[in-house]
């Protein structure tokens, strides 16, 4: 057992700490205050994204749809905005979406039981699409003057640290509580763990199920508004990226297994600082797109492979299972 | 004329449990031998000891098979000999043919293609010598559960079957199906294809069988010839059950009072076959302080019964009206009903009863998390002190409270799962099974346990498949067949040979 407790997020960290010293002394510039910063405020909004990410997949689910979560209700603010309405009417219309999205998503994989892999595949896509369809005029969500202020939670600074940063340290520790000190947060773990189990002690295994989407929507949400404050606009092309790679890689990676029901703040933290890392020193050595997506590709697989390894699911919760 | 198989000395231990001690069985080319014992008496053990499910190594004793002795590693080797088992629940692919189910794995093939007019052809031959009149085309899920059977049956001829073992092929089929399945066993006898067979049903097995092996308790009580002396269902009952009964319930003087629980005419259809009625109309009640049995066999729906009362954790089309402390009581959700204050222990305590993965302290607390939270956050001080409260109270044998649930030896695991369901504090408590699985001194512990809660003035519900167990710590029994309750009595009028007879009784009452 100790070396599977320790396992994964041991060695990642082991590997972040090696990796780290020796981009430090190899790569000119890794090392610059300029650069700590840039990195950890490039890593706060995918730490973000990491622990809504978290939440899903400790109760045995994944959400491939947060970054249409992400990119379409704060794109939303941003259009509003562009069109005269408040910021406050903005931003309650964003959340607004954000959980009427994490419903429909919850409701589908608790209730109608789709595998949470296809209906959050399904449903990100339909989200992208109205976005670019219905909601905003271009790829692209301009900055504008009604929003003037708000770019501080991008962009502003608490005490020197980078706001994205503060912003992720307060997300940490409330997801971290919420997991850990909150009867939500133990049911989760229950339901990961063993769903039916959770089901016939009387645990309301559905709304709990539904309510992880909601908040990672929300937290989704939370994160694309980070990034939009933080470049002064909304991308939505985001959608068509492969950011959402590097969010399953950090959950994965910092070892949260995906089987369900173990792991926690601490190893989206470590698999955070890894991934930042590792992406920062590529961007510094001048590695091509398709030269990252390959090294991702690789790290993921093993990642994945490591952690069936590691967290195998039985025969019975296999029948249950939804990856 | 040597023994087609002999098993010598079989001995299989699981942790904490000896399942088989020293059990010996001879067959020979062309019988039927009959197996029969009590639920737990090791005859499932034994054939999976036998078809290689439990590898050589991890058994004692030897097997001799056609004269040599074997050792197989897998279900693999032994099938390849000719020998053949047949599970109680089907291994039958649903939305495959006829004739793609038997050939499934072996499959004619020319190049690696399948030859299709070569295996239909041959499924033809096969569903002749079974029986069965249907396409080779027609698929799995459109058979009734006799045809399945004889689906099955012709699956392991096409492995050119030597032995072929049957367990509990009859408990699901009806009485011509029944019958059809038992004479060709007398067909097989005659072209010198021997079976064993698994059966509750005696009669069957007085009818057809050639020997009878009884087991109890993981040994060999005896074989019986079956054309040396006339076999009657009571001889094989007595030797079935006769153990004799020492100190092994602790003692208890029974203060009843008023109703707590009562069901009235409870109905419950299968989850995946609307329609089919599981719970026929049961009607049963629990007084305070009174321990009261369900006696019954596998498939009985003990299990499912319990279940479908605790919330709807089984079944739909859930019928009737249920009663706690009088009042009518609303079961639809399980959180209704652990509010309502019941509890169900599972039988399954790996599946359903412990989150594996968890410490003992979550474990404990997990179906009253909210006796030890405000406002939705949960009091680590308060939740550490009642998991230690009933670590010691249960005298749950850890290295703490934070050691998982994984780790723990079955009986101190089950203690877990009981101090999770004392905790919700619920007036009646369902138990399932409470001492499968776990070792003769945790069973006391676990009686003693249902004494002091009958004795604070709960009811208790015990399932059971050990009727000793029953008849030692319960006050009232109820014997339960296929669906129904057929018997009702105090435990001081209760014994095994009167269970077992109701049941036989409504078994012959059904043909």
């Amino acid at each position: 057992m100790g070396i599977k407790n320790l396992g994964q997020q041991g060695i990642v960290f082991a590997v972040f700490t090696a990796l780290f010293p020796i981009f430090a002394i190899a790569l000119p510039g890794f090392l610059t205050t300029a650069n700590m910063l840039t990195l950890l405020q490039n890593v706060a909004v995918l730490g973000i994204l990491g622990l809504a990410m978290a939440i899903v997949v400790i109760g045995r689910g994944i959400d491939i749809s947060l970054i249409a979560a992400l990119a379409v209700p704060p794109g939303l603010v941003l259009q509003m905005v562009q069109d005269g309405h408040s910021l406050s009417i903005s931003l309650a219309a964003a959340f607004a979406l954000s959980i009427a999205f994490g419903l429909v998503n919850g409701w589908l994989i608790a209730y109608a039981e789709v595998p949470s892999l296809f209906t959050t595949l399904a449903s990100g896509l339909f989200l992208a699409g109205l976005g670019q369809a219905a909601l905003f005029k271009l790829d692209v969500v301009q900055w504008s003057p009604g929003l003037d202020g708000f770019e501080k939670l991008g962009q502003g600074n608490l005490l020197g640290i980078p706001m994205p940063v503060v912003m992720f340290a307060l997300a940490c520790i409330a997801v971290a509580f919420l997991l850990r000190q909150t009867r939500l947060g133990a049911y989760i773990y229950a339901i990961g763990d063993n769903p039916n189990g959770a089901r016939v002690t009387g645990i309301p295994t559905r709304p709990i199920i539904v309510l992880q989407y909601v908040m990672a929507a929300l937290i989704g949400c939370a994160a694309g508004l980070i990034m939009a404050s933080s470049v002064n606009s909304m991308p939505t092309r985001i959608f068509n990226s492969t950011l959402i790679y590097d969010v399953i890689l950090v959950v994965v990676l910092g070892g949260i297994g995906l089987s369900g029901g173990r792991g926690g703040v601490v190893n989206v933290i470590i698999g955070t600082l890894l991934i930042g890392t590792m992406l920062n020193g590529m961007t510094i050595m001048d590695v091509s797109y398709s030269g990252q997506n390959l090294v991702k590709g690789v790290v993921l697989l093993i990642a994945v492979i490591t952690d069936s390894f590691l967290n195998p699911r039985n025969e019975e919760t296999a029948q249950q299972g939804d990856i | 004329m040597t023994a087609l198989l002999e098993m010598r000395g079989i001995s299989k231990t699981f942790p904490g449990v000896k399942a088989l001690r020293n059990v010996n069985l001879a067959v020979q080319a062309g019988e039927i031998h009959a197996i029969c014992g009590e639920n737990g008496a090791g005859k499932s053990t034994l054939m999976k000891v036998l078809s290689g499910v439990y590898p050589h190594g991890s058994y004692e004793g030897d097997i001799i098979y056609e004269g040599e002795q074997r050792q197989f590693a897998g279900i693999s080797d032994s099938e390849r000999l000719g020998i053949i088992i047949i599970h109680q629940e089907l291994a039958l692919v649903p939305l495959l043919s006829i004739a793609e189910n038997i050939f499934l794995g072996h499959e004619p093939a020319k190049m690696g293609v399948i030859d299709w007019d070569e295996a239909f052809r041959r499924t033809r031959e096969l569903l002749a010598k079974v029986g069965l009149n249907e396409q080779p085309t027609a698929l799995i899920t459109h058979l009734g559960v006799g045809k399945q059977q004889l689906v099955e049956i012709a699956k392991a001829l096409a492995k050119k079957v030597r032995l072929l073992i049957l367990d509990e092929p009859t408990a699901s089929l009806n009485e011509s199906d029944s019958a059809a399945l038992l004479e060709l066993l007398r067909e097989f006898r005659r072209q010198g294809i021997a079976s064993i067979l698994i059966s509750h049903k005696l009669n069957e097995l007085a009818a057809v069988a050639d020997f009878i092996t009884v087991l109890r308790d993981g040994t060999t009580v005896e074989t019986i010839d079956c054309h040396a002396e006339e076999i009657s269902e009571a001889r094989i009952i007595r030797s079935m059950v006769g153990r004799e009964m020492s100190e092994r319930y602790p003692h208890r003087v029974p203060r009843i009072g008023d109703t707590l629980f009562e069901i009235r005419d409870w109905r419950v259809e299968h989850p995946q076959h609307p329609g089919r009625e599981v719970i026929k109309g049961v009607s049963l009640n629990i007084r305070a302080g009174e321990v009261v049995g369900i006696a019954g066999l596998m498939g009985a729906g003990r299990t499912e019964l319990a279940m479908s009362v605790f919330g709807r954790a089984y079944g739909r089309h859930i019928a009737g009206q249920a009663f706690i402390q009088g009042r009518e009581a609303d079961l639809s959700s399980i959180q209704k009903a652990v509010a309502g204050g019941l509890a169900y222990l599972t039988e399954d305590r790996k599946n359903l009863g412990l989150i594996l993965g968890e410490d003992i302290k979550s474990n404990i607390t997990l179906a009253n998390l909210a006796g030890v939270s405000r406002y939705g956050v949960i009091d680590d001080h308060g939740e550490t002190e009642v998991a230690e409260q009933y670590r010691s109270k249960l005298n749950i044998r850890s290295s703490g409270i934070l050691q998982k649930a994984l780790n723990l030896s079955g009986g101190n695991q089950q203690k877990v799962v009981l101090s999770k369901w004392l905790f919700a504090d619920p007036c009646v408590l369902i138990l399932d099974e409470p001492t499968r699985g776990i070792d003769i001194g945790a069973k006391y512990e676990i009686y003693t346990i249902i004494n002091d809660l009958a004795a604070s003035g709960k009811g208790v519900l015990v399932i059971s498949s050990e009727m000793p167990e029953l008849l030692g710590i319960c006050d009232r029994l109820y014997v339960m067949n296929e669906g129904r309750l057929i018997d009702e009595m105090p435990v001081h009028e209760a014994s095994q040979e009167k269970i077992m007879a109701a049941i036989m009784r409504q078994h012959g009452a059904a043909r």
